[in-house]
Order: structure tokens, then sequence, then C-alpha cells
């Protein structure tokens, strides 16, 4: 009896993952522990093993699909079973049982396999590419290659029609068929070899998911961002201590952990900033998720520091370097990389003197984290040349107040520049 | 063809008659007395003694064969059996009489050579020599069996060894004498001198030339004897090598130290049958088959009919041929008679012969009257026999329980048969001697020639130098191999025209003055034994370079190549070695029997590995490839090349020595909208093509060369074929057929997913080859590819189609067969 293999679901908030590349192949014997295909969620890269023993009778999604969790993916059965969709749609297999008189069987559109692998990376349609340029109408590689172009040409003119001042290529209903004989006639040479100027890169996994929040965060929040510094020569005097000691936890403690102690001592007493704002609903958090973005080859990753207001300096650190390899090697679980309630991202390194940091919704708040530059200050001995660090907040406005907000980049400005006596 | 030998219109044209000389037959008379002092009462007794082991060997295996049961051993062999219950007299005389240097090639039926050529080494070797060589072969599996039996001294041990190995390698098990890969026909032993049997009717006579040439080359020791059936008569390989063995030049040209011909017996085991067919009176005219000596050359062979029913008329006539044969004054002829009484196979209904007439042969058995002579002069008694008879026979029924024993006594599994199929060793001198080498340095009129040359085909301005002025195709092969005659003392090279005319395509312009007789001579226009002499020499130790002119004149030692060059390393498990390079050329303008390009057929066959370079620079390094290993390399050349520059490596080619890595295809030149790779000459009109494709349509080609078709690495051809979507496979080949078709196949199994289009195969077309003005009508034009990228893969904006080649046509001209 055939197994049907599911997506799995990881983690509450996962909905669906992209198939990375399967790992076996139908006819493939397979044990519960061997590896069927590597998948990606929005946050981490996840191996699906096969979870039955046998033979693998079919791969029902292909490579690059995004598929919803709990979603059929493979088969597994007997070697020499066959295995038939019987139990995909009633419908279809009326339609097959009747299909030779009822239905003459549509005429065969034949499609190189180079195409169809075309097709799905670049995500093309099959109906979008309107007929193939090869031997007897077979759809090529440079067929698919075009209707994505196309694709994306008429995308953006319909996004913004008021950038598109080439009035030959304007197409009103933008429908597919005369829109693409527009383009055809106008800029596409089928022999060319030497092809577009640009490649196209649909954006997927991780990519695609980072649009979308960010999107979404800003459709969602009325973001604005206040800018402040605080001074940092106790900061750099402390680091530079804590780097003399002999404990190694102790002596790998670096600015960013010093900033986010700081911002887990400033945050109980400002709960709208340790928040999610859902629906017209604004959740105060007692513990801190503490959100710390990192930057990947994969993309930002925003992996989270549970209950970070009951750890200590050295704990702070050390999580912030393991979660921050993991999302480095792919391999942070999905539950590491959800629920935070408030971020901190830091650009300091790069020299960032401020900038806006776009809200990980549905926080409230997110600390962007500048870098530390010389400045001329105010003391009580005159104007001093002192080392500053900068602070980007950016608040939305839905539930965070100009002032409020100001209150609290002070108050944290404060905790930094008296960092050293903070943990009195 | 050497200037020195004159042929004189007064001297051809003289009358006379031709005396053909007495050819002796069943002259030998016994004489107890000079028998004893010959060989020894011991000697006469062994005789006896392993004529009892042959028959009772072969009466085990008949018994085997009919019942499925011999001594309560159930047993049933699947394989073939083809038994000389009959014949044991012939095979221990002439055993008797050979030493273990001393050579026999054999045939089908050769279960008893192996065992009589066996003992009687074994008696003649010294015991530490016997234990080293039972101790090392197969690391001493054999060894192991042989021990258990019982035994009671050093003799009956070795005897376990020989019982076993034999039977164990009909039984084809691991521990056979050829690891179970040889089998019935084929087993041998090779330290014993008993070597390859061979399953090809006369298969044997042109390779024992082989090693014949191979000792008398190389001054070692012994003779060597192709101990074939009468049947075998009428082989052409079979008269090649004769004609092969009895070449003037032995005496004529080869310096007096060579030593003369090579020590070759042809000897005939004669039973008057081929398998039905009654050699005597039937499928032969000859009469007497010792006649045919005398067709051969003035001695007639040396050749005698023997009484092959009496050991001592067999081992007197042998130990008589083998002084002429030392001496250099070979070949011989025997014709040995003899009788089978068994059936050329367990199947066999005797349809064809009364049982009146086997009843007679019966009545003269050999072993019958052997030990009655024994017994009449004292030797033995008949007690004494029966004896011998028990201990051999339990001896067999020892040997028998453990090869029959599935569990003890396993076979090897398909791995072991995998790592067999080549040697893949890297040995570059097979022997220690100094090479011997005449003007073989700058002094050499062709180094000369060749340091005058540019080593690439262009100028530095990229124009094309003139052919005379550029380094060519065949420069590299004549390089490589001078290379390899100045470093391996074994190598040597034969062929039509080699010597003097310097090969018909002048490759070899300038080895007459580099090597001396006997490491270049002309060959008899003998396609078959050129090969099988080339397989002989190699699998007894030395490197062979042999040319077959043309191509076409490879179905002429079809048998050589592909079931002797290809099969003996594998056959063997591995013990022989191949060191064989079989230069081919590929012909064009001469028509439809000088201009076919058979690379499918040697592709087609296991074992063989086949180089095709098309340019100087491949051509060299692929030859010194094929000459470091120890595998048979069919080595093809298209004659388009020979004169062909280096027009793609820029520093051009090399001096010094270099070799191809082995299997890889090569891009000669970069692109990535398709892939066009050929086999030789084709290349260039590839080349052609793919500008065309470039200027006119925009589109970038990758063309690569394939080069190698066994064995074929095809990652680099894959790498260019993920890149480009498309792929056209063209080689001057007849399009059905074509290896071109295997790699498609394995492409599109490999790479499916890639492709954007159908793999397509431009071939010749399947017709004959029409005359050289109308050459472009049958082989792959520039514009076939074209037309064919067009028509199947990527229509060309623009194209006019000027041949036909849409999908179609293909059809049609498979449904006319064309």
């Amino acid at each position: 009896m055939a197994t049907k293999i599911i997506m799995p679901k990881l983690g509450n908030t996962v909905e669906s993952s992209i198939i990375l590349s399967w790992k076996v192949k139908p006819g493939d014997t397979v044990h519960k522990d061997t590896i069927l295909c590597e998948i990606e969620t929005d946050k981490a890269t996840m191996d699906v093993p096969a979870g039955e023993e046998g033979t693998v009778l079919a791969l029902l999604q292909r490579q690059g699909d995004d598929v919803p969790v709990l979603a059929p993916i493979a088969v597994i059965g007997k070697p020499g079973e066959t295995w038939t969709e019987e139990s995909g749609s009633s419908d279809a297999g009326a339609a097959l049982k009747d299909g030779g008189s009822a239905q003459p069987a549509e005429e065969h559109q034949a499609v190189s396999p180079r195409a169809r692998q075309t097709i799905s990376r670049l995500g093309v349609a099959l109906d979008a590419v309107a007929e193939g340029s090869g031997p007897s109408g077979r759809v090529i590689e440079r067929d698919v290659v075009a209707a994505s172009q196309h694709v994306a040409t008429s995308d953006r003119e319909a996004e913004q029609p008021a950038k598109s001042s080439e009035p030959s290529i304007k197409t009103g209903s933008s429908a597919p068929t005369s829109a693409q004989a527009a383009f055809t006639s106008t800029t596409r040479d089928v022999t060319s070899s030497t092809g577009p100027e640009f490649e196209t890169v649909p954006l997927i996994g991780i990519r695609k998911r980072i649009a979308s929040k960010m999107r979404d965060s800003l459709d969602t929040t009325a973001q604005y961002t206040e800018h402040s510094s605080a001074d940092a020569e106790r900061l750099l005097a402390l680091r530079a201590r804590l780097k003399e000691n002999k404990n190694p936890d102790v002596a790998a403690i670096t600015i960013g952990d010093l900033v986010l102690a700081a911002v887990l001592k400033a945050l109980p007493e400002f709960p709208e900033f340790n928040a999610h704002l859902e629906d017209g609903v604004l959740k105060l958090f007692k513990p801190v998720h503490l959100g710390v973005a990192v930057d990947t080859p994969r993309g930002l990753m925003v992996p989270v520091i549970r209950e970070a207001q009951a750890l200590r300096l050295t704990g702070i650190s050390k999580e912030v370097k393991r979660l921050s390899q993991a999302c480095q090697g792919g391999s942070a679980a999905p539950e590491e990389l959800s629920g935070s309630t408030f971020t901190v991202t830091n650009l300091g390194a790069y020299g960032i003197e401020q900038f806006t940091p776009v809200i990980n919704a549905p926080e409230t708040a997110i600390l962007g984290v500048c870098a530390i530059k010389p400045a001329l200050t105010q003391t009580e001995k005159g104007i001093e040349t002192r080392m500053r660090i900068g602070l980007s907040l950016t608040s939305d406005h839905q539930v965070i107040d100009g002032a409020y907000s100001a209150r609290f980049l002070k108050r944290l400005a404060e905790i930094i520049a008296d960092i050293d006596i903070m943990f009195l | 063809m050497p200037k020195s030998l004159t042929i004189e219109p007064e001297n051809v044209r003289k009358p006379g008659t031709i005396k053909i000389p007495e050819i002796p037959v069943n002259q030998y008379i016994r004489n107890i007395n000079d028998e004893r002092a010959r060989f020894g009462d011991e000697g006469l007794k062994a005789m006896l003694h392993d004529m009892i082991v042959v028959r009772e060997f072969e009466t085990m295996l008949n018994t085997f064969k009919t019942q499925g049961a011999w001594e309560g051993i159930e047993y049933n062999h699947k394989g073939p059996a083809h038994l000389s219950i009959g014949q044991e007299a012939a095979v221990v005389g002439q055993a008797a009489a050979l030493d273990p240097e001393d050579f026999i090639f054999g045939s089908h039926r050769s279960h008893g050579e192996i065992l009589s050529k066996c003992l009687s080494a074994a008696r003649k070797l010294d015991e530490a020599k016997l234990t080293s060589i039972m101790e090392s072969w197969l690391n001493g599996e054999t060894f192991a069996f042989a021990k258990r039996m019982p035994h009671r001294d050093s003799f009956s041990l070795v005897r376990n060894f020989i019982v076993f190995g034999t039977l164990a390698e009909i039984f084809a098990r691991k521990a056979g004498f050829n690891r179970g890969l040889g089998g019935s026909m084929h087993a041998f032993f090779l330290p014993f001198g008993s070597m390859p049997n061979n399953a090809i009717v006369g298969g044997s006579a042109d390779i024992a030339l082989g090693s014949a040439l191979y000792k008398r080359i190389n001054k070692k020791p012994g003779i060597v004897i192709a101990n074939i059936g009468d049947a075998s008569m009428g082989c052409g390989p079979v008269w090649e090598a004769m004609m092969m063995s009895s070449m003037d030049q032995y005496h004529t040209l080869w310096p007096e130290s060579a030593g003369g011909a090579p020590p070759i017996l042809f000897n005939f085991f004669n039973n008057f049958y081929g398998m039905g067919g009654q050699t005597y009176g039937e499928t032969m005219g000859y009469g007497i088959l010792a006649r045919a000596g005398a067709g051969i050359n003035p001695d007639a062979m040396h050749a005698e009919r023997v009484d092959g029913l009496d050991p001592l008329a067999v081992a007197d006539s042998v130990l008589r041929k083998k002084k002429l044969l030392l001496e250099g004054k070979g070949p011989v002829l025997l014709d040995t008679i003899t009788y089978r009484i068994s059936g050329h196979s367990p199947s066999d209904a005797s349809s064809y012969r009364t049982k009146e007439e086997v009843e007679e042969w019966q009545q003269v058995d050999s072993i019958e009257e052997f030990s009655k002579y024994l017994e009449k002069n004292g030797l033995v008694t008949s007690a004494d026999v029966d004896a011998m008879r028990a201990e051999v026979r339990s001896t067999i029924v020892e040997a028998a329980k453990l090869a029959t024993n599935e569990t003890e006594c396993p076979r090897v599994d398909g791995a072991f048969i995998e790592s067999v199929m080549y040697s893949n060793t890297k040995k570059l001198a097979l022997d220690e001697r100094q090479p011997e080498v005449l003007q073989a340095g700058d002094d050499n009129p062709r180094v000369q020639s060749i340091a005058r040359r540019a080593r690439y085909a262009f100028d530095e301005e990229g124009k094309p130098l003139p052919k005379n002025k550029v380094y060519q195709f065949r420069d590299g092969i004549f390089e490589a191999m001078l290379h390899h005659f100045k470093i391996d003392p074994t190598m040597a090279a034969w062929g039509e025209e080699n010597r003097d005319w310097g090969g018909a395509f002048a490759v070899y312009r300038g080895l007459t003055e580099a090597l001396p007789y006997p490491r270049l001579f002309n060959s008899s226009i003998s396609e078959a034994a050129i090969v099988g002499s080339g397989v002989g020499y190699a699998l007894s130790g030395g490197r062979a370079v042999v040319e077959l002119m043309y191509c076409d004149f490879l179905g002429r030692a079809g048998d050589e190549i592909f079931n002797q060059a290809a099969k003996w390393q594998s056959m063997s498990a591995g013990l022989l070695k191949m060191p064989l390079v079989v230069r081919i050329s590929i012909g064009n303008k001469y028509g439809a029997q000088h201009s076919q390009d058979w690379s499918a057929l040697v592709g087609h066959i296991p074992g063989l590995k086949v180089y095709f370079p098309a340019t100087p620079y491949d051509a060299k390094g692929m030859m010194h490839l094929a000459l470091s290993g120890t595998d048979p390399v069919i080595f093809l050349e298209s004659q388009l090349l020979y004169d062909m520059g280096e027009q793609f490596e820029k520093s051009g080619v090399p001096q010094g020595y270099y070799e191809l890595p082995e299997g890889k295809p090569a891009v000669k030149k970069a692109g990535k909208d398709i892939t066009i790779a050929t086999y030789g000459a084709t290349l260039y009109r590839a080349l052609d093509a793919a500008k065309i494709l470039e200027e006119k349509y925009g589109l970038s080609a990758e063309v690569m060369d394939l080069r190698f078709i066994a064995p074929f690495d095809y990652e680099p051809l894959l790498e260019s074929v993920r890149k480009t979507g498309r792929l056209v496979l063209a080689s001057d080949a007849v399009e059905r057929g074509s290896f071109l078709h295997t790699i498609a196949s394995n492409v599109q199994d490999l790479a499916f997913d890639w492709l954007d289009a159908p793999i397509t195969v431009v071939g010749s077309r399947n017709w004959i080859t029409p005359a050289a003005e109308m050459e472009s009508l049958f082989f792959p034009q520039p514009a076939w590819i074209l037309d064919a990228i067009h028509e199947r893969i990527l229509p060309l904006k623009g194209h006019a189609p000027s041949t036909v080649q849409t999908a179609q046509d293909i059809a049609r001209r498979y449904r006319a067969g064309v």
C-alpha cells in the first residue's frame, strides 16, 4: 500500500515551504531516515526524511515549488507497485474515463526538457508561452525566456503607468497576447544569441519572504524614525576591559552585546516597545524575546533570544553568537526564528551614522544601532570631543507617539553612557 | 621492396621444374632401448601416467555432462566440454618432448594439452621453483585447495594442483587457473608453458606465431607450438600465419644474430573431423594433411605425418623439430594423426560416423597399447597400471569434490570481471635490455626534417603556414613511436609496407633508418596474421605496434581484433597483459572498400581501448598514452589528417613527452548556444559550420573533439551540453550504427533535463562510398550540420536548407534501408 509523504509543518507560523532540491528519484529505495528533499521555509532550510521504508513511486512536486504544509510531496510504496493519482481528484478520474469521446485529446504541445526546467526556474506559466519556435512548434528554452521577459515587462508597466513614457509599448488592458505581440515585434529577435541585457531572477525562498514581510510592514504600520546618540566613552572602556578578561566568554562580549543589555534594561520601563500590534489589539509582553537581525548569504534573518531579560551578559553574548552561526549555516530551527517581541539591528560595523530600520511587524518598534564616532559634546568641562554611538529608533505611530519614543531613546542613551555602573 | 634484393627477369623467367622434398609419413620405428636411453624408465612410465590422467579427467567430465553425477558427486556443468578421449598419446608425447620454457597454444579441445604440458613441466622444474609458482599463483588460492587434497609426495601435490586448477577453471571457479574466466575452452597455465587455448578454430596459429616472434626478437629460450586441428586447415588465418612464419626475410634481411625464423611449430592434431565434417575425403582435398607444407616453402615446412597413437613417435618428432626450430630453420608443420573416441561435445550423436569405425579405433587404443608395450618390456606390471589408474582416479575425485563445492569454491563476482577488463597499468619498458636502435637521434633524416617544421599551423599574424613547413599529424605519431622505440627494447612494429616505404602514408618515414630488423619489418599481406601475431607477441610480454593500411581491411582481421586482442586480458583474469597498439588508417577517395570508418565495430567490443585523434597534438599525446600502458589500443587515424598542422595548441606540439588524459573529449572551440561534437576529420567541417553559425546566424557553437571511444569520460561533454542545451554529433562513419548513437543515447540519459532539442546525429549516408568526385554526397558537410540544426534543433532565421535533414527524411531513409 503506497503512502503519501506530506510537507511537514515546521513551526506554527510556517504555511508553506519551498522544495530546494530532491535527493531521491522515483525507483529509489528509501529507509525511514533517508532524506527525501531539502526544503526552505522563510526562516530556515531543513531536510525532510522519508519516515517510511520502501521505494519512491512518485515525486508529486517539482524542485522550486512552494508547497503548502501538509500537502503531499511524494509517494512511497513497494518496489514495482504502480501508483496512480486515484485519490487526487474524483473529477479527474471521471474525466479520464470519459475522456476518449467527450474531450478529444488536446493537440500535444511539445516542450523540450530544458524548456520545462527553465519554466520552473523562472516561474513562468506554460500558458504564458504563446507558441514554440522550435521544429514543429516545440517550445524551446528561448520561448520561455522570452515569455518571462514579457511578463516582467508588463508587470512593471501595470504597476508604474506614470513612468511608462514610451508610448509604443503602452498596452492598456495588457492582455498577454497583444502585449506579447507588441513586445515581440518591437524588441525581440528570436534568433539573436546575444539575448537580453539583463538576467531575470525570480524571488524565491527567503528573499521572497523578506520582500513580502517588509512590504506588509510598511503597509500596516505608521513608521517613523528618530535619531539620537549616546556617550560611548564608558562603553568603549568597558569593552576594552572585558577584552582583557581571562574568561573567554567574558572576553568575547562585544559592543553590540552591551547595547542589547542596555536595551533589556530600558524596555521594562517602556512596555509599549516590547509588544505586538495585531488587528487593533496591543499585546504587551512580560518577557523580552529579543530579535537580533543577522545578515546571511541568503538574506536577512532575525533569530530570537528567548526570555532575554533573564540572561546574564555572557548568556546574551553566547546566544547571539550561537544563533548568528546557525543562521549563517542555514541550520537555525524554525522556532528560533520566530516570536520576537522587540528587534535590534546593528549596522555600526559598516560605519552607518543613521538609518531608518523597518519594523519587524507585528512588533511596534525596532532599534537601529549605528557607528561609534567622535563628536563635539558640551560637558561640564566645556566643549569636548567624545566618542558617541548613534541610535536610530523606528516606532509605529499607531501606538507610540514621538515624545514617548524620544523618552525611550533618552533613557537608553543614559544607560549606555553609564553602562559600567548599569549592572550595579 | 628492399633495394638489396633484386628481382631479375632472366632469373625469374628461366624454365625448370619445382622439386618438392619428400614428406615422411609415419616413419618412426620403435626401439625400446633408444627410448629408455632418451626418456629413462621413469620418463616412459610418466607418459603412461599422464595419458591415464587425461583419459580419467575427460571421462569424469563426460560423465558429469551426460549424467549430472560422477563417483557419487552430483553436479550440473552448464558450460562446454570438448573432450579428447582417444587423443591422449598425441598430447602426452608432445609434452614429454618439451621443456617448461616451450610454449603450447591450443584449441577448444585442449584439456589434455594443459594437463600433460603442466605435468611434464612440473617434473622438469626443481621443487623450490615449483613451490614458489604454486604459492604465488592467485595468492596461493589454488594451492590451498591442492594441499587439502590427499598427497604423499611433492609430485602428487603438484598433480593435485594441476588437476584441481584445471577442473576448477572448467567449472568457472575463482580458484581455477584463470579465476574461472577462461573456462573449458580457454584454460591455460602460463608458468608451465601452457599458453592460452582458443575457442576459435585455428585461432592459435597466428597468436603462436607472435609468441614465437617474441622469443626470436627478444632472444628468449624455447619454441612455440600451435596445436590446432585438421579442420583449421580451411581457415585463412592459419594459412596467413604459415606464410608469415616462412618469410624469406628471416634469412635474407634479418641479421644472422637475430637467429633466423621464429621457432614455430604448427602441429595439427589430425583427428579427421571438424565437428562432424570429415576432413579426410569430404571437406579437404589434401589427402594427407602434411602435404600442405609443400605449398608454403622449399623446405615444405619440414612437414611429417606422425602416428599420434604412439606417444613415442610424437615425442621423437617433436624433439627433432625442436632442434630445427632453435636453429632458426622453421617453421615446421606436423600432421599428428589421432582419433577422438568421444564426440565433438556431449551433444554429439555421432550421426556422421559409424559405430564400427569408432570400435576399430578403440581396438588400437593408445593407453591399452602403450601399457602393454611397457609391460612387455618389463617397465610395469598390469597391477602397477591398475594402481596408477586408481590413484589418478582418486586424485580426480578429490579435485571434483572441491571444485563442485558451491560454498567453499565460489565464483568471482561482477565487480571482479569489471576489474580485469583492462589492466590499466603504466609500464614504459617491458624488458631491461638496452633497446637496439640505429639512427634514432638527430642523425635521423626524419627527425631533421621535423626539426625544420613549425609546430603550430599559423604564423605570428595568424596566417596558415604552407603544409610542407608545418609539423603534421603524421609527425606526431612518428615522434611518439620513435620515443618509445628508444626506451622499450621489446617494442617492435610490423605491417604492410612499413619498412623502406615508410608506411603507405609516410607515418614511418625515417623509422627504417632508426631501427634494425627485426624491430621494424614488412609482413606478408596477412591482416589476420599481422594482428594475431601482435596479440601473441603482446601476451608473451612484448610491446607490438601493428598496422592495418585501411580500416576497410579490418574485416580480414576481425577475429584477431574482436576475439583475441580484446579478450585475453579478461579471459586470463588479468594474468596476461596486452600491450598491443593496432594502428588503423581510415581512408577516402578510393571508393567503397577504402573509405570506411569502422570505429563503431571496435567501439562495440568490450576489452578494447579505442583512440581516435584528430590533431597533431592529440595524435602524439594519445600515441604516448597508448604506448605507455599494457592494454590493447585500436588507434584510428584519418588519412585526411595526416598532413594537418596543429591549429589549436598555440604553443605548438611539444617536443617532449606528454600523455593525454585518457577518455577525455576536448573543447576545440568554446561557445554557448550549441555543442557540435565529432570524431576524426569531421572536426574541421564542424568548425566550418560553427563559423557560419556565428557569422550568419549569431549562434555561438562549442566544438568538441570526442577523441576517445573507449574508455570515454562523458563529463566534459555533459558540461558543454548542460550549458548549451543542444547537441549535434557528427563523424564520417555511416550514420546507421555509428558510435555517435551510443554517445547520443548516453547523453540523453545523463543530461535529459538540460536538452532543448533531440540530440542529432549527422553521419555519412548509409550507402557505399562513391568515387572521390562524389564524396560530398556521402560524407557529412558543413551544410548538413547547419541544415540538421535548422530542421531538428533550432530553426535558423532566414536559413534555406540546401540538403534534406528533416526528421521525416530520417524515417524515410530507414524505411528504405538506406
